[in-house]
């Protein structure tokens, strides 16, 4: 019996789910407990193991979204099978809309991927002979360039891209491929995450007003803390990071700057009660913002905690939807990537307002008390949308955050710090 | 402004020149006859006007299970020829009218390339010698003649003689089973002559599928023709009482004696005369080479057409003469002739498109053939032609549609439908979706495309058979 390919339910989110891409080609052979499919919230990336070992069946293409729960595939026990699952269902080609763009091998490709993509129209023209030829030699059709009236891809076409296989060159834009008169070496798909990060981010610069304020902040005390707390890591349980005290300190002030939480929902700023900060992590192929719930309700061992078991999951692939869901305010600290004393206009992560970068501390030549010192530094950079956060708003955040880095102690009473 | 000359007024040679004006050209067509070349003087036209009124008479004269009875009604030869030229020269004024109306001028004379560009026409002692930018050949083709004894005579016709008879001969021998050779059999046959087909090849009809011509040929037989194929012709004497035909068939000589002998055995391009060869114009085989862009390889030189050897069919004319105009105006455009459709207007006709299944084979394709009997057609029993059938050729892998061939009622009209399929490369899953109107003869296309699948309705097949 064929078992189906289902697009599961994860976390609490109702979202369709969009297909990024099937980890083999109609027909191919899949082992069970294999990673068959790779889907997207728009936000993270999940993979759908096989429930059994078989052929595969693709019902729904990549590119196209799938209510969560529906079967999206199936995995024959025998190649019988397979064909009576291909003529109740006929594998649908690519088609509609989705975040998923034309995929380009970057290497010579053997056998191109299986998922051929969307066009701009949401439609492929193809002849059915073609079509019937790309599928059975496993043409990507979404790279190949059809020369038929319209643009449709004929079969001559397809013996085309067959042909520049079999003589070693990729259909796609290969190794030695030119495009707008420069040489590519390789391509890289834009979806999943990276087509999130791109959306995201454009849609943040697209849709509000940034603006970012940078200063320095004397860490002495900091550095001190956190040595504190490190040498405490027996007892805590935990190595109690930069990041971590970071979020602390940043939680608590939230609750006294209110705009700085908040963001822009229709014709109304709703000031967010929870304070859930998003923390970056960067990937190797990419960046994703894990989300402390409740921080301002978590000491800094539990956000520790939190911090770590969340970059452990983004770093696998194994978040899901909730883990980076309902952010109010993210921080991303540079300065765990090596930084020194520099400054960067960090982007806001929308629909947030603000997001507060930090950098390396370094030792600076500086003026205190009429003396020139030597003492390590902090750089900060606080980016914040101007529609909602005023100058003076962000001056005096940033006066608080600086107040309680410069002297941590005050944190015995945070609210009063905060003021 | 460009200046374009275009030798001969044929189908090619009047869509070159009717396109290259529409483009902005300044035309000149020069033609040593009559406008519309072979086709609409002494070819398509006229034959299928015959044909249309040897069919009308024999459907009169059959007409009585429709009710019909017409004891008087005779066919009067003379006035049906009248009738054709009729028709002719209403056609031949029609395309006058149409390059008058694109501002081209025609020159009547004979052609000859001094350069290129230079033009010289000669008409009787005159001669003059033009200028032009481009230059497109469209000389057309002529009927081959047999190099055998007695051939050369001139009482030995060619399809211009079939067409100009002044009486209806009581017999005919006809040399070559190709298009014209049948379709001239048809109309002299239904017209009470005694018809001899004497074909040199496995079948008459060669380029055709042999299980459409296999149908063709037994109606022929019936219809009272007498068709001896793999037989050559030695050679064409006289008698006191006509000609006679003196053949091989089987390495046995024979011989079939007639009042008239006409040879139809192809044709043959005018390539010569035209002063090419110094110029650089490649001629093999008696025929202009071009590529897909019909140029010669001279530039600025362009043939289009007969001229140009390949399929000789007036509709590839119009596909190279536009193509032709095109490129030469500096486009380009390239002529697919893989999708090329042939109607044969014998009774049932014949028509395809695309490979046979013999040729599909030979190309080394792993072949799947639906086919549909027109008996089984309730239109075809209606209109009382129900031999025949529909015959589907399909490559196995990607159901790709090779050839489509068809013989029986109507076929030059239903072949149309396929042709659509395999220029866009359907499959025959996507005709056996598509709703095809009851009761019509282009359902048997429909029921040949779900019988590659042993699924027709209303036909069972010999796969479904074999199977049990």
């Amino acid at each position: 019996m064929a078992v189906p390919v289902t697009v599961a339910k994860v976390g609490w989110g109702t979202e369709p789910i969009s297909l990024v891409e099937w980890k083999g080609s109609e027909g191919d052979r899949v082992q069970q407990a294999g990673t068959v499919l790779v889907i997207t919230t728009g936000k993270i990336e999940s993979e759908v193991e096989a429930a059994a070992s078989g052929y595969l069946h693709i019902v729904v293409p990549a590119g196209e979204k799938a209510e969560i729960g529906s079967t999206v595939g199936m995995i024959a026990e025998s190649p019988e099978e397979l064909a009576t699952l291909q003529k109740e269902a006929p594998p649908r080609p690519a088609a509609t809309t989705g975040a998923a763009a034309a995929p380009v091998s970057a290497a010579p490709a053997p056998a191109p991927t299986g998922a051929p993509a969307a066009t701009e129209t949401g439609r492929t023209l193809i002849s059915p002979v073609a079509r019937k030829m790309a599928e059975e030699n496993r043409i990507d059709i979404t790279t190949v360039t059809g020369t038929g009236p319209g643009g449709r891809i004929v079969r001559e076409d397809i013996e085309k891209a067959i042909a520049a296989r079999a003589s070693g060159k990729a259909a796609a834009p290969g190794p030695a491929a030119t495009f707008q008169g420069k040489k590519v070496k390789s391509a890289l798909p834009l979806r999943g995450m990276r087509g999130a990060i791109a959306e995201n981010m454009q849609r943040s610069l697209a849709t509000s007003a940034q603006l970012t304020l940078m200063g320095e902040i004397d860490a002495a005390e900091l550095v001190k803390l956190r040595e504190t707390l490190v040498s405490q890591e027996s007892r805590l349980g935990v190595r109690v990071t930069y990041t971590d005290i970071f979020v602390f300190v940043v939680a608590r002030l939230l609750h006294d700057h209110p705009l700085v939480n908040s963001s822009i929902a229709g014709s109304e700023i709703k000031l967010w009660e929870d304070v859930n900060i998003g923390v970056a992590v960067a990937l190797e192929d990419g960046l994703i913002v894990p989300v402390v719930r409740d921080a301002d309700k978590k000491s800094v061992v539990e956000i520790s905690q939190t911090v770590k078991t969340l970059a452990d999951k983004a770093r696998t692939g194994k978040l899901v939807p909730d883990d980076v869901a309902g952010g109010t305010f993210t921080i991303t600290n540079l300065g765990a990537l090596g930084g020194g004393y520099r400054f960067e206009t960090v982007i806001i992560n929308p629909p947030e307002s603000a997001i507060l970068g930090t950098g390396g501390i370094s030792d600076r030549v500086v003026a205190r008390g009429g003396q020139v010192v030597i003492r390590p530094v902090l750089t900060y950079y606080f980016t914040y949308d101007h529609r909602v956060i005023t100058g003076s708003v962000a001056a005096s955040f940033i006066g608080a955050l600086t107040r309680v880095i410069e002297n941590p102690y005050l944190l015995i009473d945070w609210q009063k710090a905060a003021l | 402004m460009t200046g374009v000359a275009v030798i001969g007024g044929g189908p090619a040679g009047y869509v070159v020149a009717i396109r290259a004006a529409q483009l902005g050209a300044k035309v000149t067509l020069i033609e040593e006859k009559r406008v519309g070349g072979v086709c609409l003087n002494c070819g398509c036209l006229p034959t299928k006007f015959l044909l249309h009124s040897v069919g009308l008479y024999h459907e009169i004269q059959t007409g009585a299970q429709y009710g019909i009875d017409a004891p008087g009604a005779s066919l009067d030869f003379a006035a049906l020829m009248a009738g054709k030229q009729r028709t002719v020269a209403k056609l031949v004024a029609g395309v006058e009218g149409l390059l008058e109306a694109n501002g081209v001028t025609v020159r009547r004379g004979r052609a000859r390339l001094v350069s290129p560009t230079q033009i010289e026409v000669s008409s009787g002692e005159a001669k003059e010698t033009i200028p032009a930018d481009r230059v497109i050949l469209a000389t057309g083709a002529r009927a081959v003649r047999l190099p055998v004894p007695g051939a050369g005579s001139p009482a030995v016709l060619d399809y211009e003689g079939l067409l100009s008879l002044d009486h209806v001969p009581k017999s005919a021998v006809i040399v070559g089973g190709g298009v014209v050779g049948v379709e001239m059999a048809t109309v002299l046959n239904r017209l009470g002559c005694k018809v001899t087909i004497i074909e040199m090849l496995p079948h008459i009809l060669p380029a055709q599928d042999a299980e459409v011509v296999a149908v063709l040929d037994s109606a022929l037989r019936r219809d009272g023709v007498d068709v001896f194929c793999r037989a050559r012709v030695e050679r064409i004497g006289e008698d006191p009482a006509g000609k006679v035909v003196t053949f091989t068939l089987a390495d046995q000589a024979k011989e079939v004696k007639a009042e008239i002998v006409a040879v139809c055995v192809g044709q043959q391009p005018n390539a010569e005369g035209l002063g090419l060869e110094p110029l650089g114009v490649t001629v093999e085989k008696g025929r202009v080479r071009v590529n897909e862009r019909l140029e010669t390889g001279v530039p600025l030189v362009y043939a289009a057409g007969d001229v140009t050897g390949g399929m000789m069919r007036a509709h590839v004319a119009f596909a190279h003469g536009k193509a032709a105009a095109e490129n030469a105006m500096g486009g380009g455009s390239a002529v697919d002739l893989e999708t090329v459709p042939q109607c044969i207007y014998t009774a049932p006709e014949v028509a395809s498109v695309g490979l046979t299944e013999e040729a599909a084979v030979a190309g080394g394709f792993a072949v799947s053939v639906g086919r549909f009997p027109f008996a089984a057609n309730a239109m075809a029993d209606v209109l009382g032609e129900s031999r025949g059938l529909v015959k589907i050729v399909t490559e196995t892998k990607y159901n790709r549609i090779l050839g489509v061939h068809i013989v029986g009622p109507l076929a030059s009209a239903l072949i149309a439908e396929a042709v659509l399929a395999m220029k866009m490369e359907l499959t025959p899953a996507e005709i056996a979706a598509t709703v095809h109107a009851h009761p019509t003869l282009s359902e048997a296309l429909w029921e040949a495309s779900l019988d590659i699948t042993g699924e027709a309705i209303h036909y069972v097949s010999r796969r479904r058979r074999a199977r049990g």
